[in-house]
């Protein structure tokens, strides 16, 4: 059975995009619209991995990444950021509210910077996977 | 200083004019010459009463002694906030703010605001002296710059959101036609087409706002040119399942309105209540109505509702400052920036009902003339 990819994305087009790919190349996509609807997915469909967004309305990535990484269940999906925003900024907010709620939380597998190149997040995909 | 009659235009008695002076300024007293500065002078007492303003304040302001200076300035009962005259009766010495104030004609004017304390044989603050510059056309080439400064910061935001649509489209296309899938190219195709159009919007906007634009009247039938539009957005109401429905009052013959100005402003105000429906995810059934009607007997309004999401206090605030101050703002895209421009350049106003949840309607009042 293909490996279950939920995709989170406030974008409709870039839904489109990311599960053409993988539904392209043999994965079985999901896809939600906010961290709130993602989160919901995630805990019934148990994805192997998640792709996300950072900017999105009601429930953001960097929240519904957070939450992935304390859910006992969910904790070991790799999680595979894929954002307008840039890395160091990410990365920045990461180890501020790491300090603010005095919290360990490892990083994404991997962190893509929109424009994405099909090729390069078929890799990360594949490596995440791995 | 108190505040001199009438019959003091014109001179001061002799004995206080210096000889030196007396022949450059021959007839004319020293009250001549500040009434004739191009600047506003006031004098102002501790309860920002106006004792005395010169020619030049009252020609702008209209008669200012005995009123109070925010009253005359601005029409608020509240005072500024960065009022200098009330730091110079605190402290004695010159402060200066800017202002933004409006003129007896309506219209608007910044300012440069000094204000120096005028002592008694104490030393005390009697009252204080207010000198204020108009610097608005000094502002205008300020104002050009941050707003292309904050355009750029919007349009490549915009801009490298829809050439990610493009390319995720094209990469769908793609797939479909590998695998002669027609179904997934037909799909992809939509998105590249959407993006397509929303190039073209922005792009059309860019233009309309970066040069000045002159208003072409002309004789246009406001109901035919509200379908027009309408009819351009009926796919994208469609693909969210949104109504989209116009109503003119058919006794709404010919108006001379700038038809590409309106165009661009309907195409602005539909693609922002669509938008609002799109992310309001509470309501099984959306719509937007563009209703146009006679305001009153010199007017005609243009209205665009929708059941969408609503605005936030924080966003009204925003938008309503974005169209009642020119002090820059923060974030707004370029689309209400150029609805603002149309409505103003045609002398009309907006005005803005919203409730979170609920939807909202954006009201444009024209003048027919």
């Amino acid at each position: 059975m293909a490996k279950k990819v939920l995709v989170v994305d406030d974008e409709m087009d870039m839904r489109i995009f990311v599960t053409t790919l993988l539904e392209t190349n043999g994965y079985k996509p999901l896809s939600a619209v906010d961290g709130e609807e993602g989160l919901l997915i995630a805990r019934k469909e148990k994805p192997v991995l998640v792709i996300l967004d950072v900017m999105m309305p009601k429930e953001s990535g960097i929240n519904m990444y957070r939450q992935l990484r304390n859910d006992p269940e969910l904790k070991e999906v790799p999680v595979i950021m894929l954002s307008a925003l840039s890395k160091k900024t990410f990365f920045h907010s990461q180890k501020m509210l790491d300090n603010y709620r005095e919290e360990q939380i490892p990083e994404p597998d991997a962190y893509i910077e929109k424009p994405a190149e099909p090729e390069e997040l078929l890799e990360a995909i594949r490596t995440s996977l791995e | 200083m108190t505040a001199p009659g009438k019959e003091a235009y014109g001179g001061i008695p002799e004995g206080r004019t210096h000889s030196g002076d007396r022949d450059f300024l021959g007839d004319m007293g020293y009250r001549s010459i500040i009434d004739l500065l191009p600047c506003y002078v006031s004098v102002q007492d501790v309860n920002l009463r106006i004792l005395f303003a010169n020619m030049s304040f009252e020609k702008d302001f209209g008669s200012g002694v005995g009123r109070i200076c925010h009253e005359v300035y601005k029409g608020t009962v509240e005072r500024c906030p960065s009022c200098p005259v009330q730091r110079t009766f605190e402290d004695k010495r010159v402060h200066v703010s800017e202002e933004m104030v409006r003129l007896s004609n309506g219209e608007r004017a910044d300012l440069a605001v000094y204000s120096a304390p005028i002592l008694d044989i104490f030393g005390d603050v009697k009252a204080v002296i207010e000198l204020s510059g108009n610097i608005t056309k000094l502002k205008e080439p300020q104002r050009e710059l941050a707003f292309l400064g904050q355009s750029v910061a919007v349009l490549s935001h915009d801009i490298k959101n829809i050439l990610e649509g493009l390319q995720g489209g094209a990469y769908v296309v793609d797939e479909g036609i590998k695998d002669g899938d027609m179904e997934l190219a037909g799909k992809g195709w939509e998105v590249v087409k959407r993006n397509i159009g929303d190039i073209t919007s922005v792009t059309r906007n860019i233009l309309y706002s970066s040069k000045k634009r002159f208003l072409k009247r002309q004789n246009i039938h406001l109901g035919t040119l509200i379908g027009d539009v309408a009819v351009l957005f009926s796919e994208r109401a469609k693909a969210i399942a949104a109504v989209l429905e116009t109503k003119t009052n058919p006794s709404l013959l010919i108006t001379r309105l700038d038809p590409s100005g309106i165009r661009r402003m309907l195409n602005n105000l539909l693609c922002n209540a669509l938008e609002a429906c799109q992310v309001d995810k509470k309501k099984h059934f959306h719509k937007v109505m563009v209703r146009t009607d006679f305001y009153d007997k010199t007017h005609v309004m243009i209205e665009v509702e929708d059941n969408g999401i609503g605005m936030t206090d924080a966003t009204r605030k925003k938008i309503f400052e974005e169209f009642y101050s020119t002090k820059g703002d923060s974030g707004t895209g370029l689309g209400m920036l150029v609805v603002n421009r149309v409505v103003e350049a045609h002398g009309g106003r907006i005005e803005l009902l919203t409730a979170r949840g609920k939807g909202t309607t954006f009201r444009v009042i024209l003048p027919l003339r």
